[in-house]
């Protein structure tokens, strides 16, 4: 039963396409004194001559021959009146004094069964991909992009963690890319999927430094000023030297595959620097989520099928912390990105962990190293296979913590129209700011005065529902919903297969098509 | 029954009755329906060749290629009135059409039985349409395409958009390619997509000539 609505669909647009011949028919007329040229040879079957006679009937040729010498037009075909009504068919040789006009009717292929066929092919193919394998067709959280020259560039994702009321919190996003040129600053935020967001505020965190320094955010939402990072020199995996990909947050990314067996698995990535800032060192880590969350997250929401909503319902009435504790401990199990360095007795030991969730725009961290690690050159990342994409490391010295300062949205525009009741919204600590698929709204800011000696980053609050898929219902099975949540470590061995079946061509398709829109 | 103790154990796996009540493709595609469709048509219709022939009488391009009638023409006339009916025949400096809509009557228009002849002098604009091009289905089609995008999930941003546009810019062409347009062509150009491209025989009544026979509503 599954999936017949759309099948249907398919085969009724497949099937127009072939009851439709889309052609050209073509004229061309021939004076009545050049009806016995070669021109009017008969070559090809797609081909009609009408020969208008002087005395208004007309003969309809499908098969003809000129005879110069006898001056005439030998053909089958038939014979109509004046009003076109048929007077006879068969094979007719008419003189060509008694044509006034001839005429060539040809018929030929349109482009537009062309154009009209390859995109029926090609949707068609999409659809059969996302019916094979529907969680390879993805939802994001809010999306925010900002102006780049003549397009939007996307620079942050908004709580892509919390997909329930109950799990609404705020997410601070490092706006990298973006260096503004004036004091007044806009982001566009989007819907670009099939979810509910429910937008508590989109706040921008401008952070004072000084000339060449930098700002980063450890995870504890604490803000730093540093010097510059240092690039790593050397970072070794397993299949080899990768240090090119981190040495700048370039949109090239360091990633893997899952393993094929548990995606838990770990591995490690050895890097090295060329020298130890001194005192007070922080790692600086540019990444993003692989598609392996989402691909999770939308297993389990399938697993949970029509039932979703009643789970759901219970995660928000969870008083005992149980549900949320579950979600936290499956969350954990496959871990973020761990960094570990080399204590005095020569074992590894971890100095921090990285948590950013969304596999959308990635994002800077820092992880204030201990006083033991501060002098280190050699670092090692520890994080599952395949569920991370690293764009940059470095190690930089820290001057010191600083504090931002908060900037709220001053104009809200949704289809270049003001939007007050948006802007409250957004204003308003106690209300929210709702956006349905589709949607985006223009928010504007004012940067301090110092904003081009200022860092900024995005603060967004909220919430999103995902909307069931019809497809995902297929796979209801609540049994092994449950074990994702009270048993990870099976789930994330039994889910490996499936996930290696399609990882390949999910994260290809869905990156592709993803900047292509932008 | 409400649940005191929420948590596993304690669960029941109740399914929702709103499945029963509500397609659930019809959920799914609703919201996509309620942007999407209306601008598609929106661009369809707004993109597309129109004319004013009644329904049946343009046929596909392989049988008006073997009928001897002549194109529809729909005819502005200089005072902004309109004038719709097949393209008999056209002369230096008059067109006939013949038409059987009733609405057709023009104090400034020689008429002879539904045969109408009209100044060159008079018609602002013609616009020649000689077979069905069909971008009704391309319009169909283009819907259902956008509709079979439901299942793209994060792609419907791309796949949508590509069938709204592609659908539309296809009808649009599509419509366009039975047209001939005065002035845009020349005034000779439309002899050939006349029933008489050589001018109504002399021996012919004109009041004899009759309209094409097609299937009505």
């Amino acid at each position: 039963m599954k999936h017949i609505g759309i099948i249907f669909l398919s085969i009724c647009i497949l099937g127009m396409q072939s009851c439709y011949n889309y052609q050209n028919l073509e004229k061309r007329t021939v004076m009545a004194g050049h009806t016995g040229s070669s021109s009017l040879n008969n070559s090809g079957n797609d081909i009609f001559l009408k020969a208008h006679m002087r005395n208004g009937s007309m003969y309809v040729f499908k098969t003809w021959r000129p005879d110069t010498s006898a001056k005439s037009i030998t053909g089958s075909g038939k014979l109509y009146d004046f009003n076109r009504t048929l007077l006879d068919t068969g094979k007719f040789t008419i003189h060509i004094d008694s044509i006034a006009i001839a005429e060539t009717n040809t018929l030929k292929e349109s482009n537009v069964g062309a154009g009209l066929m390859i995109m029926t092919v090609a949707s068609a193919s999409l659809t059969a991909f996302c019916v094979i394998n529907p969680k390879a067709c993805f939802g994001s959280c809010p999306t925010f992009y900002a102006q780049s020259g003549d397009s939007l560039m996307l620079v942050a994702e908004g709580f892509s963690s919390s997909v329930a009321p109950s799990l609404e919190a705020a997410d601070v996003d490092a706006l990298v890319p973006v260096l503004p040129k004036s004091r007044d600053f806009m982001l566009t935020m989007k819907n670009e999927a099939l979810e509910t967001h429910v937008v508590r505020h989109a706040d921008i965190m401008s952070v004072p430094k000084k000339g060449s320094a930098r700002v980063f955010k450890s995870t504890q939402g604490e803000f730093w000023r540093c010097s510059n990072p240092e690039s790593p020199i050397l970072a070794q995996d397993k299949t080899g030297n990768c240090v090119d990909l981190l040495k700048a947050m370039d949109g090239k990314e360091r990633f893997s595959a899952t393993d094929s067996t548990d995606l838990a698995a770990r591995e490690e990535i050895d890097i090295e620097f060329l020298k130890a800032p001194g005192k007070s060192a922080g790692i600086v880590i540019g990444a993003r989520q692989t598609l392996l969350s989402t691909f999770l997250f939308y297993q389990t929401l399938a697993y949970l099928g029509t039932g979703a909503g009643e789970w759901f319902a219970r995660l928000e009435n969870d008083e005992s912390g149980f549900l949320k504790t579950q979600i936290r401990r499956a969350e954990l199990h496959l871990g973020g990105i761990e960094m570990l360095a080399q204590n005095s007795e020569g074992k590894w030991e971890s100095v921090g962990e990285i948590y950013e969730h969304g596999p959308l725009a990635a994002d800077q961290h820092i992880i204030p190293l201990p006083e033991w690690a501060e002098h280190s050159t050699k670092f090692r990342i520890k994080m599952s296979k395949g569920s991370w994409r690293i764009d940059y490391a470095g190690l930089a010295a820290i001057e010191g913590k600083t504090e931002a300062v908060r900037i709220h949205p001053q104009l809200v525009f949704k289809n270049n129209a003001p939007a007050p009741e948006a802007l409250s919204a957004l204003l308003d600590p106690l209300q929210t700011l709702v956006t349905m698929p589709g949607e985006a709204y223009d928010i504007h800011y004012r940067l301090p005065e110092d904003f081009a000696d200022s860092e900024i980053f995005l603060e967004s609050k909220g919430y999103y529902l995902e909307w069931m898929r019809q497809e995902w219902l297929a796979e209801e099975n609540p049994a092994l919903a449950v074990e994702i949540f009270v048993s990870p470590v099976s789930a994330l061995r039994r889910l490996a297969p499936k996930f290696k079946s399609v990882e390949h061509t999910m994260e290809e398709s869905f990156w592709r098509s993803r900047y292509a829109g932008q | 029954m409400q649940d005191s103790n929420p948590g596993f154990k304690n669960y029941s796996f109740k399914r929702f009755s709103f499945k029963k009540n509500v397609p659930p493709f019809f959920l799914k595609t609703y919201s996509l329906c309620r942007i999407v469709i209306p601008l598609a048509v929106m661009c369809l219709l707004n993109s597309c060749a129109t004319n004013y022939a009644p329904d049946g009488w343009l046929r596909e391009p392989d049988e008006a290629a073997q009928t001897g009638y002549g194109g529809w023409a729909d005819i502005t006339l200089k005072n902004d009135s309109l004038l719709s009916g097949e393209l008999i025949a056209v002369y230096p400096d008059t067109l006939f059409i013949l038409s059987n809509l009733k609405k057709m009557k023009a104090d400034s228009i020689r008429t002879s039985g539904r045969l109408y002849a009209i100044p060159k002098n008079k018609i602002d604009e013609i616009q020649v349409t000689y077979y069905d091009s069909q971008e009704g289905a391309i319009a169909v089609i283009s819907v259902l395409g956008i509709l079979s995008t439901v299942t793209h999930g994060f792609w419907l941003s791309l796949s949508a958009p590509t069938w709204l546009l592609g659908g539309t810019t296809i009808a649009a062409v599509r419509s366009e390619e039975p047209v001939i347009e005065y002035p845009d062509r020349s005034w000779e150009n439309l002899e050939k997509y006349a029933r008489f491209p050589q001018g109504i025989p002399i021996m012919i009544r004109r009041d004899s000539i009759l309209t094409k026979p097609y299937l009505k509503d």
